[in-house]
C-alpha cells in the first residue's frame, strides 16, 4: 500500500495523460478551454501528491527500480511544478494555436512524467528507459513549429545531439554492467566498493557517463544545442526545455555520483570521497569553466534575444556543475536551492518574451526599441526576471550564485570562483544589451500601448504572481536552504 | 525601528507604480511617493537624535538591530547607527525628499521615477547602515541598478552609451568587492561576514595559500577594496565614465549620484579601511594622501577649464573626492572627523547645486548648457531673479568653504588634521582651493551677472515649491557652519574608537 | 581444420568471380552506344523522371506497423513464462492485459486521428 502512494504522483501524471489524449480525440472547437483545466488540474494534483507522498519516504527503495527518497522527491516537485508553469504559460502564447493545444498540454505532461522517472531511477535500465523517453517528447516539442525552418532545424540537431549521447550512455552502463554483473545502481555500488576497478576503467566510466549526460545538462562538451533549439521551439516549449532537461540530468548526474561513485562521509561537511580516483575532478573542472565562459560569450554578441538567453542558460547550467563538482552538502544544496530560483526566473522571463513576441512578431533585439513605453508592466517584469537570473541583488539569484561561489572557494577552487565571477559580470553585460534595447526615446504623447483586455490581465497576473516567490525566496532564504538540505538527507544509499 | 525605513521605501515601489493609471497629473502617487520619503528621513533623524543623546550620555555603541538571515553561512541582518554614518543618514533623509519634490513637474513616466529613486534611497541607507559585508554588498550591488535605469530612460542624448558605461564600470568594481569579501570571509576561522567581529585586527596576521604562495589576506583585500572604490567613486586616472555620466543625466540624478551616492561610497571606504584594514591603510596613506591632493589640483584645474556646466560640476566631485580623501587618509581623529563632516557638507552643496541647475535648465528650455558664447541663454540672470542669486550664492559659499558655511568647518578641519601628518599636501590643498574659488566665482559670473541677452525668455524668480526645497538645504548649510558642534560631538568619539587600532 | 574447404570454397569463389569480371574489362570491346546507356527497364523505353514522390502515407504506416510490432516483440518472452506463472496466479495475466490495453489506447487515438485513412 505504502509503495503505491509513494508512486501516486507519476500515476496521476499518467492518467493525467491519457485523459488529455481522450480529450483531443473526443472534443473538437470550443472545449478546449475545458481541456487547459484538466491539463492544470491533473499536474495541480500531481504535485499535491508529491507532496504528501514526502511524508511516507521511509528508508528503503519503493519498488527494485525506483527510488522513491528526498532527492527523487524534490526533483518531482520541480518538475511537476514546471509543466504546471509552462502549461500556465502556453493558455496565454499565440505560438500554439487553440486546436493544437490539447496535443502540446499532453507533451508537457509526458516530458514531466519522463523526468520524474529519471529522476528517481535506482536501476540503470530505468534511467536509460526514462531518459529516452523524455528525448523522445523532446524531438517533438523540438520540432513542434512545423511552419518554421528554424524549428525542423532545431529538432534535427537535437535528434543528432540526442541519439549520440543515448548511445555512449548505454556503452557505459554496459561497461558498468561487465564489471559489477548487476544493473542495480546500489548494487553496483556495493560491487565497486568490494572489488574497486581499475584506473582506466573508471575513468573512462566517469568520462562517458559525464559526456552523455552532458547532452541534457547543456554544458561543454554537448551545449551547442541549447542556442539553435531555444531560438527554434515557441516559448512554452523554451522554457520547458531549457528548464527541464537540465533539471534531469542533474537529478541523475546526482544520484549516479553520490549513489554509485562515491560514499556518504561521516561529517557533513566533508568531501564526499570518490571511488577510482579517475581524475574525474579535472575534468569536471574544466568542463565546468569552459562552459561558463562560453556561455557567457555567446550570449553577450548575440542579435537575437532567444539566443542570448540560451547563453545566459549555458552560463548559469556550468555554475551548477560547479557545485556538483563541490561534491558535499553545501555544494548540492546550493545547486537545488539555485534550481527552484532559476525555475521561477527563467519562466518569466519567457513569459514576458512570448508577450512581446506574440505582439512584435520577431525576437531581434533591434526591433525591441520603445517597447518599454508601450508595455510598461511586461518590460519591468521581464527585466526583473533577467536580473534575478544573471544575479542580480535583491533577489534569489544572487544568494544562490553567492552559495555556489562560496561552497568552491571553501573547497579551495579558487580559479574556477573567479572564471565564475567573470562569466556573471559578463552576463551583467549581456542583460545590460537586452535592457537598454527595450529603451529608446520617451514618447512625448502618451503612445498607443498595446491592445488591453482580458487575456492580458491574465498574463500580467501571472507575471506578478511569478515575483512573489522569488521575493519569498529572498526572505526566507533560511528556510529554502535548509529544506534543500533536508531534502539530501533523506538519501539513500 | 531600524527596518522601517528600509522596508518602507523598498515597499514603495509596489505603492508607486500601479497606480495612477489614467490621469498623467494625477497628484496621488506622487504625495505617497515624497510621503514615504519624508516619512522613511523623519525616521532616521529621530535615530539619529536618540544617537546624539546617547553620546551626550557617555555611550559610543549606537543604535543597532541584527537578526539572523542565512544561518548557514552566517549571514545576517545586522544594522547599525553609530557616530560614523549619523551624518550620512541625516544627508540621505535631507536629499532625497528634496530631489522628489523637485520632480514635481515631470508629466511623463513620473512614477518610475519616483520608484527608481526610492529604490536608490532604500539602498543607500542599507549601505551606510549595514554591519554584515554580506548585507553591505547586497545594497552596494543594488545602488548600481537604479542609476543605470534613472540615466538611460531620462537622460541626455547619448544616455544609453553613458549608462552602459557607468554600468560595466560599476559591476567590474562589483566584482572586485566581491572578490574582497570572500576573502575576508574565508580568511577568518569561524567564517563570518560581521564586521565586528572581522575588525580589531584580526585581518593582519592571516596569510593563506593561493597558487602555491602565500599572500597577507590583509593586503589583497585592501588592494581589491580600493580599486573596487575607484571604479565607482570619481578618482583622478579613471573618473572618465563619470564625467560621461555627468554629462548625459538629468539634473536630478545628478543629485542623487554626487549627493547621495558619492559620500555613501567614500564613507564605505573609511568604515571598512579603518575597521579591517587598519594597518593596510596606514602603510597606504601616503600614497593616499598624495591621488587625494593630487585630484584636488586635477578637478581644479579641470573645473576653470570647463564651459559645459555639468562638467563643470563633474569636476567640483572630483575636487571634493580629493579633498576628502586626503582627510581620511590622514589618520588624525582631527582630519577623519573633518572628512566626514565634510562628506555631509559636500553633499548638501553639490545638491543645491545642481538643482539650482535642474531651475534654471526647466526655466530656459535650453537644450545645451554651454556657459559662453551669444547662444549661451545664460547671463545676467540676477537682474530677473535676485532671490535664485542668493541662494545660490550661499551654496557656492559653501561649497567653497567659506566661514560660516559648512564646507568652511569641513575644509578647516581636513587642513588642520592633514597639516600634522603631511604639510606638503595641504600645501597642495590649499592651491586647489584657490584654483576652484576662481572657477567657481567664474561660473558664478557668466551665469548671473553681465548683462541679460535680448530675445531670451525672460525666467522668473524661485516659486514657492522650489523655494520650499532649496531654502531647507541652505539653512543647514548656514546652521552647520554656525553650530556644527553637536554633530561633531556626535562624529568624534566613533572617529576615536577606529583610530585606537593604529595608534 | 574442418573449416578449410570453406576457406577454399570462398577463394574459389572470389576469384573466379573477379577474374570474370576482370577480363570482361579489359579484354571486351567498348563500343559506346546511346542506347547502351539507357537505364534498364527490363527493355521497355523509360518515360519520367527518376524522382518520383512518394506519398506520405506510406511512412506513416510503415512507422505505425513498427511500433506495432516492438509491441508484438514483448510478447514473445511473456509467452514463454505465461504457463509457469499461471500456475501462481492470475496476476501475469491482468499484466499483459494492462499491457495491451496501454497499446490499444494508443491504436484508438491514431484511428481517431486518421492516420490510418488512406486519402
Amino acid at each position: 500500500m505504502r509503495d503505491w502512494i509513494l508512486v501516486l504522483p507519476e500515476i496521476t501524471l499518467a492518467l493525467t495523460l491519457s485523459g488529455l489524449l481522450a480529450c483531443e480525440i473526443a472534443y473538437r472547437g470550443e472545449r478546449v478551454r475545458l481541456v487547459s483545466a484538466i491539463a492544470l488540474v491533473g499536474l495541480a494534483a500531481a504535485f499535491l501528491q508529491t507532496v504528501v507522498a514526502r511524508r511516507y519516504i521511509g528508508a528503503e527503495p519503493a519498488a527494485g527500480s525506483l527510488a522513491i527518497d528526498g532527492l527523487s522527491s524534490y526533483f518531482r516537485l520541480f518538475f511537476i511544478a514546471l509543466a504546471f508553469l509552462v502549461s500556465a504559460m502556453t493558455v496565454f502564447t499565440r505560438e500554439i494555436a487553440i486546436r493544437q493545444r490539447t496535443e502540446y498540454f499532453a507533451f508537457v505532461t509526458a516530458g514531466a512524467l519522463a523526468m520524474c522517472f529519471a529522476a528517481a531511477s535506482a536501476d540503470f535500465m530505468m534511467a536509460f528507459l526514462s531518459l529516452q523517453f523524455l528525448n523522445l517528447v523532446g524531438y517533438f516539442m523540438a520540432g513542434y513549429s512545423k511552419e518554421r525552418s528554424v524549428s525542423t532545424e532545431a529538432a534535427v540537431k537535437f535528434m543528432v545531439f540526442g541519439a549520440a549521447s543515448s548511445v555512449v550512455l548505454l556503452y557505459a552502463v554496459a561497461v558498468l554492467f561487465s564489471v559489477s554483473g548487476t544493473l542495480d545502481i546500489y548494487a553496483i555500488s556495493a560491487a565497486m566498493r568490494a572489488q574497486p576497478p581499475t584506473y582506466v576503467t573508471s575513468l573512462m566510466v566517469i568520462v562517458l557517463i559525464y559526456v552523455s549526460l552532458s547532452f541534457y545538462l547543456g554544458v561543454f562538451p554537448m551545449h551547442l544545442w541549447v542556442p539553435d533549439v531555444l531560438q527554434g521551439v515557441p516559448m512554452p516549449t523554451a522554457a520547458f526545455l531549457a528548464l527541464g532537461l537540465p533539471a534531469a540530468g542533474f537529478s541523475v548526474l546526482l544520484r549516479l555520483f553520490m549513489a554509485v561513485f562515491s560514499s556518504k562521509g561521516t561529517e557533513a561537511q566533508a568531501l564526499w570521497p570518490f571511488f577510482g580516483t579517475g581524475g574525474w575532478e579535472e575534468v569536471l573542472a574544466l568542463a565546468s569553466g569552459a562552459t561558463m565562459l562560453a556561455g557567457a560569450l555567446l550570449a553577450l554578441r548575440q542579435s537575437s534575444a532567444k539566443r542570448m538567453l540560451a547563453g545566459l542558460v549555458v552560463s548559469h547550467l556550468g555554475l551548477l556543475l560547479l557545485g556538483v563538482l563541490v561534491l558535499n552538502e553545501n555544494g548540492i544544496a546550493a545547486v537545488l536551492f539555485n534550481l527552484t530560483a532559476q525555475l521561477f526566473a527563467l519562466v518569466g522571463v519567457f513569459c514576458s518574451l512570448s508577450f512581446l513576441y506574440d505582439r512584435l512578431g520577431t525576437d531581434r533585439l533591434e526591433h525591441f526599441g520603445g517597447v518599454l513605453y508601450r508595455a510598461i508592466p511586461e518590460c519591468v517584469c521581464l527585466i526583473l526576471f533577467l536580473a534575478c537570473f544573471v544575479g542580480f541583488p535583491p533577489f534569489p539569484g544572487f544568494l544562490g550564485r553567492f552559495l555556489l561561489i562560496g561552497a568552491a572557494v571553501r573547497e579551495q577552487w579558487y580559479f574556477l570562483a573567479i572564471i565564475a565571477t567573470l562569466s556573471t559580470v559578463i552576463g551583467i553585460a549581456a542583460f545590460l544589451r537586452l535592457a537598454h534595447s527595450l529603451g529608446g526615446p520617451i514618447p512625448d504623447e502618451r503612445v498607443q500601448g498595446f491592445e488591453s483586455g482580458g487575456a492580458i490581465t491574465g498574463q500580467r497576473m501571472f507575471l506578478l504572481l511569478l515575483l512573489i516567490p522569488l521575493g519569498m525566496m529572498t526572505l526566507f532564504a533560511h528556510a529554502a536552504i535548509d529544506w534543500a538540505h533536508r531534502s539530501l538527507q533523506f538519501q539513500l544509499w | 525601528m531600524i527596518l522601517l525605513p528600509l522596508l518602507g521605501v523598498a515597499g514603495q515601489i509596489l505603492f508607486g507604480k500601479p497606480r495612477g493609471v489614467k490621469a498623467k497629473d494625477s497628484a496621488l502617487h506622487r504625495l505617497v511617493a515624497i510621503g514615504t520619503s519624508i516619512f522613511a528621513g523623519i525616521i532616521g533623524v529621530v535615530l539619529v537624535v536618540r544617537l546624539y543623546a546617547q553620546v551626550g550620555a557617555g555611550g559610543a555603541a549606537g543604535i543597532s538591530e541584527h537578526l539572523d538571515w542565512v544561518g548557514a553561512f552566517a549571514i545576517s541582518y545586522a544594522v547599525r547607527i553609530d557616530g560614523l554614518n549619523a551624518l550620512l543618514v541625516l544627508l540621505i533623509s535631507v536629499v532625497f525628499p528634496v530631489l522628489l519634490v523637485s520632480e514635481w513637474g515631470r508629466e511623463r513616466g513620473a512614477r518610475g521615477l519616483n520608484g527608481l529613486f526610492l529604490c536608490l534611497q532604500s539602498s543607500l541607507y542599507g549601505i551606510v547602515c549595514a554591519q554584515d559585508l554580506f548585507l553591505l554588498f547586497f545594497f552596494w550591488t543594488l545602488s548600481a541598478l537604479p542609476i543605470y535605469f534613472l540615466v538611460s530612460i531620462w537622460g541626455g542624448e547619448e544616455r544609453e552609451r553613458a549608462g552602459f558605461r557607468y554600468m560595466m564600470t560599476a559591476s567590474v568594481g562589483n566584482a572586485l568587492l566581491f572578490c574582497a569579501i570572500m576573502v575576508v570571509y574565508y580568511a577568518v576561522d569561524p567564517n563570518t561576514f560581521l564586521l565586528d567581529q572581522l575588525s580589531d585586527g584580526r585581518l593582519s596576521g592571516i596569510r593563506f595559500g593561493f597558487l602555491g604562495g602565500s599572500v597577507p589576506v590583509a593586503s589583497l583585500a585592501f588592494t581589491l577594496l580600493c580599486l573596487s572604490m575607484v571604479l565607482r567613486v570619481p578618482v583622478w586616472p579613471l573618473h572618465g565614465w563619470f564625467s560621461y555620466l555627468m554629462t548625459q543625466a538629468p539634473p536630478s540624478v545628478s543629485v542623487a549620484l554626487c549627493g547621495g551616492f558619492i559620500p555613501a561610497a567614500i564613507y564605505l571606504f573609511v568604515r571598512l579601511s579603518y575597521g579591517l584594514f587598519p594597518f593596510s591603510l596606514s602603510d597606504l596613506s601616503p600614497a593616499l594622501v598624495a591621488i587625494g591632493a593630487f585630484n584636488v589640483v586635477i578637478g581644479a584645474v579641470g573645473a576653470v577649464a570647463q564651459r559645459d556646466f555639468r562638467m563643470f560640476v563633474a569636476s567640483l566631485c572630483v575636487t571634493h573626492t580629493g579633498l576628502i580623501l586626503v582627510g581620511v587618509s590622514s589618520l588624525d581623529a582631527v582630519g577623519v572627523v573633518g572628512a566626514v563632516f565634510q562628506l555631509f557638507a559636500f553633499g548638501l552643496g553639490v545638491s543645491g547645486l545642481m538643482l539650482f541647475f535642474g531651475i534654471l535648465r526647466d526655466r530656459a528650455k535650453s537644450s545645451g548648457f554651454n556657459l559662453d558664447g551669444p547662444e549661451a541663454g545664460y547671463g545676467g540672470v540676477a537682474s530677473e531673479a535676485p532671490v535664485m542669486a542668493v541662494v545660490t550664492a550661499l551654496i557656492v559659499a559653501s561649497l567653497l568653504g567659506f566661514p560660516g558655511f559648512g564646507g568652511f568647518i569641513g575644509n578647516a578641519l581636513i587642513f588642520m588634521g592633514g597639516y600634522s601628518v603631511h604639510p606638503g599636501a595641504v600645501l597642495i590643498l590649499g592651491i586647489g582651493s584657490l584654483l576652484l574659488t576662481l572657477a567657481t566665482f567664474s561660473v558664478y559670473m557668466r551665469i548671473f551677472l553681465g548683462k541679460y541677452p535680448e530675445g531670451a525668455k525672460s525666467t522668473g524668480d524661485l516659486v514657492i515649491r522650489e523655494r520650499g526645497f532649496l531654502l531647507p538645504l541652505v539653512f543647514l548649510l548656514v546652521l552647520l557652519g554656525v553650530y556644527p558642534k553637536p554633530l561633531l560631538d556626535m562624529v568624534r568619539p566613533s572617529v576615536e574608537a577606529l583610530l585606537q587600532l593604529i595608534h | 581444420m574442418e573449416y578449410v574447404p570453406v576457406l577454399i570454397l570462398m577463394a574459389a569463389g572470389l576469384v573466379i568471380g573477379g577474374a570474370i569480371l576482370l577480363l570482361s574489362h579489359f579484354a571486351g570491346p567498348k563500343i559506346a552506344n546511346r542506347f547502351k546507356d539507357v537505364p534498364f527497364e527490363c527493355g521497355v523505353p523509360r518515360f519520367g523522371g527518376a524522382h518520383q514522390r512518394v506519398s506520405v502515407r506510406f511512412y506513416l504506416v510503415a512507422i505505425l506497423f513498427l511500433l506495432f510490432d516492438v509491441e508484438a516483440v514483448f510478447f514473445f518472452p511473456w509467452a514463454v513464462v505465461y504457463r509457469e506463472y499461471l500456475s501462481i496466479n492470475a496476476f501475469i495475466l491482468a499484466e499483459m492485459a494492462v499491457f495491451v490495453g496501454v497499446l490499444l489506447l494508443g491504436y484508438f487515438y491514431i484511428l481517431k486521428k486518421g492516420a490510418l485513412e488512406w486519402d
